[in-house]
């Protein structure tokens, strides 16, 4: 291989070509020539290699400073509990002292028996598909509608935000209030009407749907300001040149800013899917698990069967049960919508 | 209708109804809760199996508590529910709003201890519900056929922890403590009901007098069952409770279920 020399350099010993082994030593390129040739080539450096250029640079001691406590934080506070928990879903154990009753696998299989588990698998399925369907339409909708600057716009968005910004908890109270039978709102409207308000959260199918309409109502709003941000991040020239090309509002709607919102909406729907793993406070707040844990989701259920009746061990179960679940969608989620572009 | 005259649990039974048909709604409870349900079937149980049924079947005699007279109890409860004699939407609502309910004069009955005289009327919407003249006690009626007593009584007891390194002279003065002098003391002003015989007549308020008479009259105190069933067990039992009220469940497989949770836990 030729090995194009810088005519500059006055060495003799830079020899196009390698001859005799004994000579392959001194013919060998210098640390400097062979990171030029490899520019040059248009080479991607190996590991090995990119590794001793970081080693020797300032941001290696700027890494040093910053990596360590956020590894720590991570490590005690995220990867420790997970190592711990697999530990103890093998164990009977009530939370008190050392856990010593050694079960195996029981807990895994008491899990993978409960129908209420897969009751609450499917209400956090449900929370998903509604966020997906109802929700994230509806908050595109409306992101499409107020994300322009004018006056009438910003007031719009921050009054459709406020529903984000309430604690779980209260939202789950005022609803349980609305909801009430007897003396919420809702029986105040049905008996505007001479009617008697039904008892939502008493009936089990009700209250599962008056459970995600709460959650459609505290979230959209945080769909709707991811929204608004990517819309105000499609140029206006873009659609302008459409306009001149004499698309319709809808076509350019259609054909353009969704298209180039993908990302967002990708992103959007990430949330949805992570906030209805872990929806917890709202459920509690709201229905407790509801009539006859109907309204559970996978971690009030964790709370409910695992923690507040202090089978530790089997709550540990569920926790790496949900843990093994998350992992696996997250991984084909990413998989699938969140594949980085090639040359689009 | 006439609730002094109220003995058995078929009596109640027609008082509920009667109250029914005169429009008024018979009994308030906190079926979100669930503990207030259980308060219905831990004492039919108590009236139907007895001091040494229920004894027996802690221990796992005559099949425990999956026990044909278990799941009569049940039975007589989910009878008892499907007249629907609760308040409306009495499943969504938590101890305080079903308290709160009762003690506006709205409902008849109310299955509470007597914490229920405080706490309940705190819940009341003018803070101070009814006056005593209008509340009374109706001890739980006995079930025809049953083994258990009317004065067998159902309890929340308080009870005192001490350390193993505690010196021998605390037992000496829990002797004093829990002794009938200062537990007549304390009981005067009606803070608490105490769990020593001769006390009664001292407690001032008549509604607390009523209970502590009964006390000193009663034979057997159980301890709230879901909180001696342990807190897995004791969980079990609320809900086969709450579900043997809303009908989701049948005698026979709360029973059985109640049985599984107590084997697992009873170690």
């Amino acid at each position: 291989m030729a090995i194009p020399t810088d005519p500059s350099s006055s060495d003799p010993k830079q020899a196009p070509v390698p001859t005799i082994t004994s000579q392959v030593q001194a013919d060998l390129p210098s640390l400097a020539e062979a990171r030029q040739l490899e520019e040059l080539l248009g080479a991607r450096p190996s590991l090995w290699r990119r590794l001793q250029d970081f080693s020797g640079s300032s941001q290696m001691k700027t890494c040093l400073l910053f990596l360590p406590p956020a590894l720590l934080l991570f490590t005690l506070f995220v990867t420790w509990p997970v190592v711990e928990a697999a530990y103890y879903s093998f164990f009977n154990w009530n939370g008190y002292g050392a856990p010593s009753k050694w079960i195996g696998l029981e807990n895994f299989l008491r899990v993978l028996s409960d129908p209420i588990f897969y009751h609450s698998l499917f209400n956090n399925l449900l929370i998903v598909l509604v966020s997906a369907l109802i929700q994230v339409p509806m908050a595109l909708a409306l992101a499409l509608l107020i994300s322009d600057k004018s006056r009438s716009s910003v007031i719009f968005r921050a009054i459709f935000f406020l529903p984000y910004i309430l604690g779980e908890i209260v939202a789950g109270l005022i609803w349980r209030y609305i909801y009430d039978g007897n003396y919420g709102v809702l029986a105040v409207v049905y008996r505007w009407f001479g009617q008697q308000a039904p008892d939502v959260l008493a009936t089990e199918g009700w209250a599962t749907a008056a459970l995600l309409l709460v959650v459609v109502w505290k979230y959209f709003g945080f769909h709707m300001a991811l929204f608004v941000a990517g819309r105000q991040g499609v140029g206006d020239d873009v659609l302008e040149a459409a306009k001149i090309d004499g698309a319709t509002r809808w076509e350019s709607t259609l054909n353009i800013v969704l298209p180039l919102m993908r990302p967002v909406i990708v992103l959007s729907l990430f949330f949805s899917i992570l906030g209805s793993l872990q929806a917890f406070a709202i459920i509690v707040a709201l229905t407790d698990g509801g009539p006859s844990n109907s309204t559970h989701s996978a971690v009030s259920y964790l709370y409910n069967f695992g923690i507040k009746r202090m089978r530790v061990g089997f709550g540990s179960a569920i926790g790496v049960t949900l843990f093994i679940i998350c992992v696996l969608v997250m991984v084909f989620y990413k998989r699938l919508f969140m594949r980085p572009k090639e040359g689009r | 209708m006439d609730p002094t005259k109220i003995k058995y649990w078929e009596d109640f039974v027609d008082a509920v109804k009667k109250c029914q048909a005169a429009g008024i709604i018979p009994v308030a409870a906190g079926g979100k809760d669930k503990w207030p349900l259980h308060f219905y079937t831990a004492m039919l149980m108590m009236r139907v199996l007895g001091k040494e049924g229920m004894e027996a079947a802690y221990q796992d005699k005559n099949g425990g508590f999956a026990n044909s007279e278990v799941v009569k109890a049940f039975k007589l409860f989910q009878d008892f529910a499907a007249l629907q004699p609760f308040q409306k939407g009495y499943l969504a609502n938590t101890y305080g709003e079903a308290a709160g309910t009762f003690h506006d004069g709205k409902t008849a009955f109310h299955l509470m201890g007597s914490w229920d005289l405080v706490e309940g009327r705190a819940n009341a919407a003018d803070k101070k519900g009814l006056p005593d003249e209008n509340l009374g006690w109706v001890f739980f009626p006995e079930v025809k056929g049953g083994k258990g007593k009317a004065n067998d009584l159902f309890a929340s007891l308080d009870g005192w922890l001490v350390t193993k390194e505690a010196s021998k002279e605390t037992i000496d003065f829990m002797r004093v403590w829990l002794g009938k002098d200062i537990q007549t003391e304390l009981a005067g002003p009606g803070l608490f009901i105490p769990a020593v015989k001769g006390t009664a007549d001292v407690i001032q308020e008549p509604l607390l007098r009523q209970i502590a008479q009964e006390i000193d009259q009663s034979q057997w105190i159980q301890i709230a069952m879901d909180q001696l069933l342990g807190p897995d067990t004791g969980r079990v039992l609320n809900d086969m409770s709450a579900d043997l009220a809303s009908g989701n469940t049948t005698p026979e497989k709360a029973a059985k279920a109640l049985e599984a949770s107590w084997q697992h836990n009873k170690s």
